[in-house]
């Protein structure tokens, strides 16, 4: 009943508030006045206050004495932290090292940080805030959506952006002013296929993840699959928070496949190789350059004993001869991280740390400005700890699958397959 | 004071806080545009999660959920070459359209059971469109979309997009504030207070709630569908679980069951996330920091905002106004729509 006339009062009420604004029309008047007053002050003073702490959207072009200022833009916080982190180390150990020798044609790297938070809006955020900053080129995100959804911007602001996250479908085909550091799926694919050619496997089974990366790996390398003789037989699907493998190591298990290739990236592949193992497999187990570090080595322990993980040539710096080109680029910027950091650098820290070693070198051979670094960067030449890269107009990527190899991992450590030491000789 | 002089002191702020945040994007650097757009988009979405939480007493954890499905409508037509206007109000259709459909053995459930499975169709719906690529480019995601064309004028800059959300964000407000004082905004204040006393006094309980959940679902709907066409590009991590859960934070800041608490809620969470992803990112800083400030920075705040003033920012400022009132009594007749009376609950605090 209370609530009945509770409800019922409301209607009434709003009836008694309309006549009481109309009861005296003078005061009415001097009540409007006094709001367009007080609106009218409280305008001009917010606005003033805006004008004052707002950052200004002309900020001049960075002087030609100063610090020569570089974006990045890379997962702090969110699912891609571990990946962001190390991409971080990896491009302020790179500063540090060009400006401990005097910087570029006589002039520091000034770094500026932005978090995506494993996110593609925030890193749109994140490219328009250092346009504001005034950088002349970005070390991109290293999560391939936020990369994706940079890449109008990257080509309306005309700042090139070398991106760390390996999506092939931003360089192909080639955009203007988007470069990629790390080795694409294409290559990385097809050199697991010829490892798997040379071992004389030729009936596989595969089980991916539906990250835009384990789709675009696992697409790349069935289309390639005929080339090398490989036939899969079998298909699994998981997702990148999976924890169960069961129905897909059953269906591997009796699909009589001479080895299972795994398309991923994250602690899915972790509990995968863990449930292979107690499920007594014994075929060789095949995963992507997205495992090639501790990050799964490391939670992986045992289990991932005698897995073969594809990996940058950087992975295997200690173990390349001291004659092939890049090993003193690898060695010296891996010494220097595992002094600092107390680990090996996983890749991304050399895709990271590459990405600027580029940047510093475009702007030595072109000045510092985005249409001078775009334009080295699309004739560039340069190793760095990913391997030699050779950009043209019409390749962002750079690489080729000599530059990607096949390792073993051997009690946490990954060793190169004879398959990779007859390549790097 | 004089209830004239309340009411216009009321107003002036009113005219003051819209004309500001129209003049904003003139003065605002283009980084800080995307900010405010991000603002504006969560003032729709979060004006009907707050509709759907204050008034229906219901809480969903899958609002996301329709902010993807009104991206994606919009972002697929518009990439099959759809005008792109058609687009984007095919998104609050889409969505309130599936939200009405699923809504129907869902909102049977109550409490954590709606919670849960509000959350369990966002996931859902993410793993539909991982695995529909052909349609909606799977997890790799959607390029190529178009910029968004109102007849001859193309929506290009952040600007324009800022000018966009202002207005349908004022105009959800402005629809959701008339909602709430009209007859079936009441009745959903009396189904949050009891829905059964509701029920016998002759309120359609379930049919308001489904009503309220494809609303609030519409709104979602309309503020994705700006938003892919912002972006230009569309991938199903633009709406994880954690932004459902952003999104009923924002309600709750703001202010539980006040519709101008969705824009400030929106506001300060947006701007309070921005501030502290931004601070640990200095080169100099130790790597961890950004998780400590993203994760441990940010629920203290959360908690010292929500132990200190639990009715949220509005519903605080509200309370506070009101004392100001000299002739303030519990039983008088103090608002125009009875809320005075409904408990503190549940009171639409500014309408």
């Amino acid at each position: 009943m209370h609530l009945i006339q509770t409800i019922r009062r409301g209607g009434g009420l709003q009836k008694e508030g309309d006549g009481g604004l109309c009861r005296n029309l003078f005061r009415k008047e001097r009540g409007r006045l006094r709001k367009t007053a007080t609106a009218s002050v409280a305008v001009v003073s917010f606005a003033l206050l805006l004008a004052a702490c707002s950052s200004s959207p002309s900020k001049p072009v960075a002087k030609a004495k100063g610090p020569i200022k570089i974006g990045m833009i890379t997962s702090l916080t969110g699912p891609y932290t571990p990946l962001g982190t190390n991409d971080k180390l990896g491009a302020v150990q790179e500063v540090n090292a060009i400006n401990a020798t005097g910087g570029v044609n006589g002039r520091k790297i000034d770094l500026i940080v932005q978090d995506d938070t494993t996110n593609p809006s925030q890193a749109v955020v994140d490219w328009k805030t250092l346009m504001s900053d005034g950088v002349v080129a970005v070390v991109g995100p290293v999560f391939s959506s936020s990369c994706m959804a940079i890449i109008p911007d990257v080509q309306a602001s005309k700042v090139p952006s070398v991106d760390t996250c390996a999506a092939d479908s931003q360089v192909t085909p080639a955009r203007k002013y988007v470069f990629m550091t790390p080795p694409t799926t294409l290559i990385v694919g097809k050199q697991l296929l010829a490892y798997m050619k040379a071992k004389g496997i030729t009936r596989v089974a595969v089980a991916h993840d539906t990250s835009s990366f384990g789709e675009a790996g696992w697409h790349e390398m069935k289309a390639e699959a005929s080339t090398y003789g490989i036939h899969f037989i079998y298909d699994g699907t998981f997702q990148v928070t999976s924890t169960t493998f069961t129905s897909i190591l059953t269906a591997v298990k009796s699909s009589g496949a001479q080895a299972l290739m795994v398309w991923g990236a994250g602690p899915a592949e972790v509990g995968l190789t863990a449930q292979f193992r107690a499920m007594g497999l014994t075929i060789p187990l095949l995963f992507s350059h997205a495992e090639a570090s501790m990050l799964y080595t490391k939670p992986a322990g045992a289990a991932g004993n005698g897995a073969i993980i594809a990996s940058s040539i950087g992975g295997i710096g200690p173990y390349l001869p001291s004659s092939y080109p890049a090993k003193s680029t690898i060695m010296s910027f891996a010494n220097t991280f595992k002094a600092k950091n107390g680990y090996y650098p996983p890749e991304f820290a050399f895709d990271a740390g590459g990405a600027v070693a580029m940047i510093a070198k475009a702007i030595k051979e072109n000045g510092a400005t985005p249409a001078g670094i775009d334009a080295a960067l699309n004739h560039m030449t340069i190793t760095t700890g990913d391997g030699t890269y050779s950009f043209s107009p019409t390749d962002h990527s750079g690489l080729t699958t000599n530059q990607v190899a096949i390792t073993r991992d051997t009690n946490g450590t990954l060793v190169p397959t004879k398959f990779t030491k007859a390549m790097v000789g | 004071m004089s209830e004239r002089m309340r009411s216009s002191i009321v107003l002036s702020l009113a005219v003051v806080i819209g004309l500001s945040t129209l003049a904003l994007p003139l003065v605002l650097s283009s980084s800080d545009v995307e900010i405010y757009v991000t603002i504006g988009l969560a003032t729709i979405v979060v004006t009907g999660l707050s509709l759907l939480m204050g008034f229906a007493g219901q809480v969903s954890l899958g609002q996301a959920a329709f902010y993807g499905v009104g991206a994606y409508t919009a972002g697929i037509m518009a990439v099959h070459h759809w005008p792109s206007l058609v687009a984007l109000m095919a998104a609050p259709i889409a969505a309130g359209v599936i939200a009405f459909v699923i809504g129907v053995p869902l909102l049977r459930l109550k409490g954590h059971a709606l919670v849960f499975s509000t959350l369990a169709f966002q996931l859902i719906l993410l793993v539909v469109i991982e695995n529909t690529s052909f349609l909606t480019g799977g997890a790799i995601g959607l390029s190529g979309i178009p910029a968004l064309r109102i007849g001859p004028l193309a929506i290009s800059t952040g600007k324009d997009y800022a000018y966009l959300v202002w207005v349908v964000a004022v105009a959800v407000l402005l629809i959701t504030r008339n909602l709430t004082r009209s007859r079936p905004g009441r009745a959903l204040r009396a189904m949050a207070i009891t829905a059964s006393g509701a029920s016998a006094a002759g309120i359609a309980v379930e049919s308001y709630k489904l009503k309220d959940f494809t609303l609030s679902a519409a709104y979602a709907g309309i503020a994705g569908g700006i938003y892919v066409f912002f972006i230009g590009y569309i991938s199903p991590d633009a709406f994880p679980v954690t932004l459902s859960i952003e999104f009923v934070i924002m309600v709750v800041v703001g202010g539980i069951g006040t519709v101008s608490g969705a824009f400030v809620g929106a506001a300060v969470v947006t701007v309070i996330s921005q501030v502290l992803t931004s601070l640990g990112t200095s080169p100099s800083l130790p790597p961890d920091l950004p998780t400590v400030l993203s994760l441990g920075v940010y629920a203290l705040i959360l908690i010292i905002i929500l132990r200190l003033i639990p009715a949220g920012v509005v519903g605080t400022l509200s309370d506070l106004w009101k004392k100001t009132k000299p002739s303030a009594s519990a039983s008088g007749p103090v608002d125009t729509t009875g809320r005075s009376v409904l408990g503190p609950a549940v009171q639409a605090k500014d309408g």
